[in-house]
């Protein structure tokens, strides 16, 4: 009996503490949705002056109106290191932001050329920072796109998120186009990342290319139907659409899947890089051939007519990175680096533009739809 | 569920309870604290470092075969005599604590940074303590039901990072034996600060419900927490590759955002969550096992104003000492290896001791 009167007093001054140590510490106060502003889209600028190079990082915004209606905006910040930013952007808005629903990264070509280390910095430190957002290069302002009113869409950034995620089905694009996926491959040995560009042309906003990196800084733009090749290349499965045109009555196009296998050979210093693609495709449209699935001679003259095709443009493309862009934009040196190992100090790049590769195309067609007309 | 009776575990709940013991929240850095050194063949190092635990554990089988009813602190008291004994002893429960100081600063920090920003570290450690003091407080049998709990929890955790198999390459761990074997040893040795206080299955045995069974015991805790550690490690690499993993604290946590599993919106909620909960598993056994070396060294009466001056101790060395990551890793940098030698030292000497013995010390003891 005694003892558990001592217990209950033991109790009490325990539940005493505890409540002091949770009223009379100063708790933040975690502000309501509806007073905050929610970051949609951060588009990354860079401006020289005189005094050095200023910062412009303009938030696209979601604003909650009274009616219920939800519209974007733009809140602007420049200054001179990526921190001070946010101080300068909060003298012009009465609300504090949320960050962690972020759908797109803009990143100014400008800025790209410069160097993207500090962006992938100050966002890797924050916790809240939404991994999942698509980034871009863009060649204008990025001011330009946010305050674009695009029908349908209650942001630009809402309406690339869009854009990107049905690129993967028609252009051969990767899925890779993340914020994680930048921080994974930035600073890796044998890796290079590359990113959609997009521009704007008479007021509508299209992907225009991609945007290839060489570790943080964009070495070169190249254009759509060179980023298909490269595509096929760099991706482990992709699809796309692929076409054979004799002129201008006659052609096929075909729907296919690609998929990718790397082989790596080093003979004394110089390597040597083996890709078999094995593409199958479903035929979608067809004014070449009369006979194309009556008659094995000819389907088998097709497909070997298309895979020659297809390994001449994947060749032209391959020689104009070796050559032109000078970067390892297939990701070759990572494998080179997984077999013949990391950290010796080998830049995979020079490596990879003085190797020999050797591209090797199997094409198959898959099925014919409901039947040719 | 069966009801909780009596002071004796059962061998199965031994099993948990050193699992609960060695596995802290230090699963989320192991692969940073050996990829700098071990590179992309981490996992074997991981793999090899159980070798601390076994060593222990196996002395602690011999120990628990000759002296099944004395703990370590009985027997060290009887071999050095009662002063040098208990200093002994104290000196060991001194490395528990800081342990429990590094666990709970660390579980802070983490739920700071990832979920609860806008919490002062003092309520965490309120909060954890709480719940840890309530669960030691109802003794061993608790604490093992709740080392259950945990051990679920872990195998949810590894069923989670299997969703990343996906995204990752292996490429990322290849060339396995890229790495000379003298790196590999050197970050295994690193590797002790993760498999460390296996040395607690000599204060639990003789409280054992079948003291012959501790063989199986310990095979399986020290199996089960090397393939965990083994796996964490090597998924870290294999997902996030060794250039990216030095980068970031916490390595595992960065692994678990990136997991897309479908309709789980918010799997990284999900695993803070199981972190959370092993980290107060690991205090609510540190605070059991304090009590008990404290009751060893001088009989507690009052146990509830010893519970509550270990929290009071615990909170005070933790927001002056390990507020920060920086101070808690300057302070284990020293202190981990000296530690551990320590501990090695103590465990090894009085099983040594007391096994070479051929007349039973104890019984000798207590006819007197």
């Amino acid at each position: 009996m005694e003892k558990n009167k001592k217990n209950k007093v033991m109790i009490i001054c325990v539940l005493v503490a505890v409540l002091i140590v949770f009223f009379l510490e100063k708790s933040e106060e975690a502000p309501n949705v509806e007073e905050l502003d929610i970051a949609v889209g951060i588009g990354y600028n860079i401006t020289e002056k005189s005094d050095g190079i200023y910062y412009d990082i303009p938030f696209n915004v979601y604003y909650f109106q009274e009616n219920g209606k939800t519209k974007s905006n733009i809140r602007q910040g420049r200054d001179k290191t990526t921190g001070q930013v946010k101080q300068e952007r909060q003298r012009e808005s009465p609300r504090s932001y949320s960050l962690g629903f972020e759908k797109v990264v803009l990143i100014e070509e400008k800025f790209a050329k410069y160097g993207i280390r500090g962006i992938l910095d100050v966002s890797f430190n924050l916790p809240k920072f939404n991994n999942d957002a698509f980034v871009f290069v863009c060649r204008e302002n990025t001011n330009e796109y946010f305050k674009e009113d695009i029908m349908g869409y209650t942001s630009t950034s809402d309406f690339l998120y869009g854009l990107i995620k049905n690129m993967q089905d028609n252009w051969f694009f990767g899925e890779n186009y993340k914020y994680k996926d930048l921080i994974l491959i930035v600073d890796s040995e044998g890796r290079n990342a590359v990113l959609p560009y997009i521009e704007k042309e008479k007021d509508e906003i299209a992907i225009k290319g991609m945007a290839l990196f060489k570790g943080d800084k964009l070495k070169a733009v190249i254009d759509i139907n060179d980023a298909k090749w490269m595509n096929i290349l760099r991706e482990k499965k992709s699809k796309g659409l692929l076409t054979l045109k004799k002129n201008s009555k006659e052609y096929i196009n075909s729907y296919s899947s690609s998929q990718k296998k790397v082989k790596c050979i080093k003979n004394g210093e110089e390597c040597k890089f083996i890709i078999d693609l094995d593409i199958s495709g479903d035929i979608i449209s067809n004014t070449m051939y009369k006979d194309l699935f009556s008659n094995t001679e000819t389907l088998k003259n097709f497909e070997k007519l298309m895979a020659s095709e297809i390994r001449g443009y994947l060749l032209d493309f391959v020689k104009k990175m070796q050559t032109d862009y000078r970067v390892d934009c297939l990701e070759l040196g990572k494998i080179a680096a997984a077999k013949y190992g990391r950290g010796t100090g080998v830049d995979w790049n020079e490596v990879v533009c003085r190797s020999e590769i050797e591209i090797n195309v199997r094409f198959k067609v898959n099925s014919v739809g409901r039947g040719e007309y | 569920m069966n009801k909780l009776s009596g002071n004796k575990i059962t061998p199965n709940e031994a099993v948990y309870i050193l699992i609960g013991i060695m596995l802290d929240l230090n699963i989320v850095s192991i692969a940073n604290a050996l990829v700098p050194i071990a590179k992309q063949t981490s996992w074997i190092s991981a793999l090899l470092g159980g070798v601390y635990p076994l060593y222990v554990g196996i002395l602690a089988v011999f120990v628990s075969r000759k002296y099944p009813k004395d703990n370590i602190l009985t027997l060290s008291k009887n071999i050095f005599g009662n002063i040098i004994g208990n200093i002994l002893n104290f000196l060991f429960l001194i490395s528990l604590m800081i342990y429990f100081c590094a666990g709970l600063s660390e579980v802070t920090i983490i739920s700071r940074t990832y979920v609860v920003p806008f919490l002062s570290s003092l309520k965490i450690y309120v909060s954890i303590l709480l719940l840890a003091a309530y669960t030691a407080s109802k003794g061993l049998k608790t604490v093992s039901r709740i080392c259950f709990f945990n051990f679920i929890g872990l195998i949810t955790l590894i069923i989670i990072s299997l969703g990343i198999l996906r995204n990752g390459s292996l490429l990322n761990v290849s060339p396995v034996f890229g790495v000379s074997l003298k790196k590999i040893i050197a970050a295994s040795r690193d590797s002790a600060y993760d498999y460390a206080l296996m040395e607690t299955v000599f204060l639990i045995y003789p409280l054992i419900e079948d003291s012959k069974k501790i063989k199986t015991i310990v095979l399986k805790s020290t199996a089960f927490i090397v393939i965990v550690y083994t796996w964490i490690t090597f998924i870290s690499i294999y997902y996030l590759g060794i250039d990216i993993i030095p980068k970031t604290i916490w390595a595992f946590v960065e692994v678990s955002r990136d997991i897309e599993i479908k309709n789980i919106t918010n799997l990284r909620y999900l695993v803070l969550f199981i972190l959370l909960f092993i980290s107060i598993k690991s205090m609510s056994i540190l605070y059991y096992l304090s009590l008990l070396i404290l009751d060893n060294i001088k009989k507690i009466k009052n146990k509830p104003i010893v519970i509550f001056l270990i929290g009071i101790l615990v909170i005070y060395v933790c927001k002056n000492y390990f507020k920060t990551l920086h101070d808690r890793n300057e302070i284990l940098e020293y202190a981990i290896p000296v530690i551990t030698i320590y501990n090695l030292s103590y465990v090894s000497v009085i099983s040594l001791v007391s096994l070479l013995k051929k007349d039973d010390i104890v019984g000798k003891k207590q006819k007197k």
